[in-house]
């Protein structure tokens, strides 16, 4: 791997990052109210002054004090140092502690489902593949016209319909104490698994057939080039070829189809969130949005994105490790 | 006269080629899937009021909060606000296709735009629209349709312009590709060799290789789209004062339709949302393998021929002997054995 | 009657599809000797590369259908075979090379690896003993610095080096039969030359045979004791090299020798073509597969196709016009 190709696309990574972090900074200061005059709406015992100084003093909290600029580089300085600002909320917690009580939730989630998605998919897709034509390759066709047009959550509303509140099989609501009395013991962990159960199947379902689909169209391009004639005319035998030549070459753009389902990790899974009450990421950004907490909101955003960018990066560079025609950069 | 003539002309040869183009959908399998439900949705989205039995928006309309369903209300009543669940069906037809179908027609206008510009004009242009695709690809778009929502309201208007702003960055893409890929072509060369003009290549060659791709995505673009929306009303951050599926599965679930075992009231609204989403999907599929028959999606499904039966073959491989006479059964297995499936 | 290295007796093969039935070969028989260089030669989509595959076993049913009286290496018959007994004799006894190298070599694999996976395949040896003969394969078919080239991945080679490693791992296990498949097609003339080189010295020195498939005539006076020529699933002639090119007597054999420009003929004799194209697979005419594009055809030609007909001197001919005038 090249090693100027590896800090172009790193600089190239912080450079999308500063582009969002000054949206970010940006967008709350566009037309939206000022924080004060909604927490402290003049009251008829304070004069003019009292009120002002009262709203100076909560400016300076918010780092919204000064001018457009000076506020600019203080956001930024305070970034480098691992703060994303103030939120909003009663006592007034960093918006960082906020993200790092939530984020193992949302990741335990997001991550179980893209592992499940992963390696079942894979699985499906391969056999289709080497079933092409047949039922199983036609009923996963089928499978993926029909989940490809159905929101995830209208099957999250589905599940908790019949599962949790018809046949009362796994909870419907995430338990609220689940996070509170978590300690590492096989007790919480079952419990975790066992409210976790529905909003991870809602989004397995979706994912298993796309990675199925992906998969199974890759694997059947690669079965079709000359190099897999060539194996065989080896004398290969059929295992050796499907594992060593047809899906080494076949599941590289699936690689790709991981990164995208990395960088949306954090991000992609508001709505189950909010369907079965999850106490993640997604239910903290839609808190903030009701209160237009706006620092937290951003906090959010720039979180996510810079997880985002990191895991592309990160993806890019696995990519061209794993596929040699790509050292220099640009794909083939 | 003669002008008048020219235009009728010109207008009746796009109404034969719009004609031949429908007629080609048509045929086609999933085309026809497809075209059959969009039509009946938009005639649904259209004729709303005269379908549905009460008007939902109507707030003297509305019944009992709750109601099972019956012959008043076919579908039951809505358990937050009584309002006919069935009539909140067919108006909302109207919201979730015409953001579908406004916001995929703009997107595929931006984006084709903009990657044309892109592909075409390159340099500074190219580089600026290709940043701005990498950084909003990267950006996690709900959140920020949520802040932008936020701050400049959710009207009908606002969604759409959310929509296009975050929808046209992977059409760009394909169209500057595309776009890239003819301007290099070798019979591109041959025509700026042979002094064609810039206006003759881009009409003549450009585009219509761009159109054809840029219909092709916009009838997905528009299922994709269709989600969206109902997500987005779902989260109830879609304009309130509308009737629309997501908002009406929101109204189920925060009204307890799944502890009261409504299932109507949750499995209507998400049908309406399937069977929009997959016609479009259908739609855009076949447009696929119409338009750019090289791309056939279905080309990995081989098909088992089990009506070749042995007989048919021992007959076919023995003509090939020398001094065998010539094989005379029909060399089209496929019509015999649909002549054989009428009979 | 064994002596033969590679006998393939009456073989068909068709594929089915939504339109119809390709039928790509119909009945070909062809035999190599130990040690011997044939030719079969063809314009594009005769049916030579299938007549390949369909010999190694190679074809996927569906979507191809592959009949035939027997296919015999060194006088066993491996037609039908199963898998693993195919897979075990592939690339030991019978082995091919394929025309387009690049495409042909797993791209994300070294060039090494891919040469010791056949000796890991067929001769039980240790990994170390693997690479140290294939770096000597290499150096063999003439790769410059075969030690760092073992490491090399394919899209890092040239052409010509790519076709010398597809040349390496045909002779990796010293097989008794080779298939060229249009092994120069893809290279520069002089490449293509010196790949040719290599391919006559090793098949000399391993004592091979060679089936030589390819539609370059210049290629086949150079390499190929005997030539098969091939015409839309048939054979139509049958010779040995000298006497085919020096006399031949199928009007398409006629045909494809006027093609080519000598270095000796007269300046300003232009090419003589034959006219149209390969008849669809699908529709062929009826009577000799040949007779819309013959000069010469008669109307028996358009009547009933002509047989295989072996002359005295041991030429094969399909023509009803040549089977007429030797008799």
């Amino acid at each position: 791997m090249n090693k100027f190709y590896v800090l172009k696309r790193i600089l190239y990574t912080l450079f999308i990052f500063a582009v969002v972090v000054t949206l970010c900074f940006l967008i709350p200061r566009l037309g939206v109210e000022d924080p004060c005059s909604r927490y402290y709406p003049a009251q008829g015992n304070m004069t003019d002054e009292q009120f002002e100084y009262i709203k100076e003093l909560t400016r300076q909290q918010y780092g919204l004090d000064g001018s457009v600029w000076s506020q600019f580089i203080r956001y930024i300085g305070e970034l480098f140092s691992g703060n994303l600002g103030t939120s909003y909320q009663s006592g007034n917690p960093k918006v960082l502690d906020l993200i790092a009580d939530r984020l193992p939730w949302t990741l335990t989630l997001s991550i179980t489902n893209l592992l499940i998605s992963l390696v079942i998919g894979v699985i499906i897709g391969t056999y289709c593949a080497s079933k092409r034509g047949r039922w199983q390759d036609k009923t996963l066709l089928n499978a993926s016209t029909i989940t490809t047009a159905v929101p995830a959550f209208f099957i999250a509303l589905l599940l908790s319909f019949y599962f949790g509140f018809q046949w009362e099989i796994f909870p419907a609501y995430t338990d609220q104490n689940l996070v509170s009395s978590f300690g590492w013991n096989w007790e919480s962990i079952s419990a975790v698994a066992y409210n976790a159960a529905l909003p991870v199947i809602s989004m397995v379902i979706g994912g298993i057939i796309s990675y199925a689909q992906s998969t199974r169209d890759s694997v059947i391009a690669v079965s079709n080039e000359n190099f897999i004639i060539t194996a065989r005319a080896k004398g290969v035998s059929n295992s050796a070829v499907l594992y060593k030549h047809t899906l080494r070459n076949a599941l590289l753009p699936i690689v790709t189809n991981v990164g995208m389902s990395i960088s949306g990790l954090i991000g992609g899974s508001v709505v189950i969130e909010q369907i079965f009450n999850w106490n993640g990421i997604g239910t903290l950004f839609l808190e903030a949005n009701n209160t237009n907490d706006y620092p937290l909101m951003m906090g959010i955003m720039i979180f996510t994105s810079a997880f985002a960018l990191v895991a592309n990066l990160v993806t890019d560079l696995c990519y061209s490790l794993l596929d040699p025609r790509v050292s220099l950069g640009g794909r083939r | 006269m003669k002008v008048l003539k020219k235009i009728g002309t010109a207008i009746l040869s796009v109404l034969r080629s719009v004609g031949s183009f429908f007629a080609r959908l048509w045929k086609h399998k999933q085309g026809r899937v497809g075209l059959i439900i969009v039509t009946f949705l938009i005639l649904v989205a259209l004729f709303a009021p005269l379908i549905a039995p009460y008007d939902p928006y109507d707030v003297t309309q509305r019944a009992e909060k709750g109601l099972t369903p019956s012959w008043q209300h076919l579908l039951g009543t809505s358990i937050t606000t009584g309002q006919d669940i069935f009539s909140m069906l067919v108006y909302g037809a109207r919201v979730s296709l015409s953001i579908g179908i406004i916001t995929g027609v703009l997107i595929a206008i931006l984006g084709a735009t903009l990657g044309v510009i892109a592909g075409y004009v390159g340099g500074a242009a190219d580089t600026i629209i290709m940043r701005l695709v990498d950084i909003m690809i990267v950006i996690p778009t709900l959140p920020l349709v949520i802040v932008i929502t936020n701050i400049f309201g959710n009207s009908y208007f606002v969604i759409v312009f959310v929509f296009v702003l975050f929808g046209w960055q992977s059409l760009a893409r394909i169209v500057r590709s595309q776009v890239l890929l003819l301007k290099n072509s070798d019979y591109v060369k041959a025509a700026e060799l042979a002094g064609a003009s810039k206006g003759y290549i881009m009409f003549r060659h450009i585009l219509p290789g761009v159109s054809n791709l840029v219909i092709m995505s916009s009838a997905l673009t528009c299922a994709g789209i269709m989600i969206a929306e109902s997500g987005l009303s779902f989260l109830g951050l879609a304009n309130a004062t509308s009737i629309s599926w997501g908002k009406m599965l929101a109204d189920a679930q925060s009204g307890g339709a799944m502890l009261f075992g409504h299932w109507w009231s949750v499995l209507a609204p998400g049908i309406g949302i399937f069977l929009s989403v997959f016609a479009f999907m259908r739609l855009g599929l076949a447009l696929e393998e119409i338009l750019n028959p090289r791309m056939k999606r279905k080309s990995g499904l081989v098909k088992v021929f089990k009506h070749l039966n042995n007989r048919y073959l021992d007959e076919l491989f023995a003509s090939m002997d020398d001094g065998a006479a010539p094989f005379v059964q029909s060399p089209e297995p496929q019509k015999k054995s649909k002549r054989r499936g009428e009979t | 009657m064994n002596d033969y290295a590679l006998e393939i007796k009456n073989l068909k093969v068709i594929f089915p599809n939504e339109a119809g039935i390709v039928r790509a070969v119909e009945g070909v028989n062809l035999n190599l000797q130990k040690g011997e260089c044939v030719a079969l030669v063809g314009e594009s989509g005769c049916g030579k590369s299938v007549t390949s595959l369909a010999s190694m076993n190679l074809l996927t049913s569906p979507p191809a259908i592959v009949r035939a009286e027997d296919i015999r290496l060194c006088g066993e018959s491996i037609l039908g075979l199963p898998d693993k007994k195919m897979q075990a004799i592939r690339g030991k006894r019978i082995s091919m090379i394929f025309q387009d190298a690049l495409s042909s070599l797993n791209p994300v694999m070294t060039v090494g690896k891919q040469i010791d996976e056949i000796f890991k395949r067929h001769s039980k040896i240790k990994r170390s003993e693997a690479r140290r003969k294939s770096i000597e394969l290499l150096k063999l078919v003439g790769v410059p610095d075969a030690e760092t080239r073992y490491k090399a991945f394919p899209h890092e080679l040239s052409g010509g080096m790519r076709q010398r490693v597809l040349i390496a791992m045909a002779f990796a296990c010293e097989p008794e039969v080779i298939i060229a498949d249009e092994p120069t097609t893809a290279l520069d003339v002089t490449i293509q030359a010196q790949v040719l080189e290599v391919l006559k010295n090793m098949c000399r020195m391993k004592s091979t045979a060679l089936l030589l498939i390819t539609h370059d005539l210049s290629v086949v006076a150079n390499m190929a004791d005997r030539v098969y020529v091939m015409y839309s699933g048939k054979i139509v002639e049958a010779a040995e090299t000298y006497p085919l090119f020096t006399n031949p007597l199928h009007p398409y054999t006629k045909g494809l020798m006027a093609s080519v420009a000598g270095i000796d003929d007269e300046a300003g004799s232009t090419f003589v073509q034959i006219p149209d194209t390969l008849p669809n697979p699908m529709r062929k005419p009826q009577g000799c597969y040949f007779n819309p594009r013959c000069k010469y055809a008669t109307e028996k030609c358009k009547e009933a196709m002509p047989p295989l007909k072996t002359l005295d001197n041991g030429r094969q001919i399909r023509c009803w016009l040549c089977a007429e005038n030797s008799n």
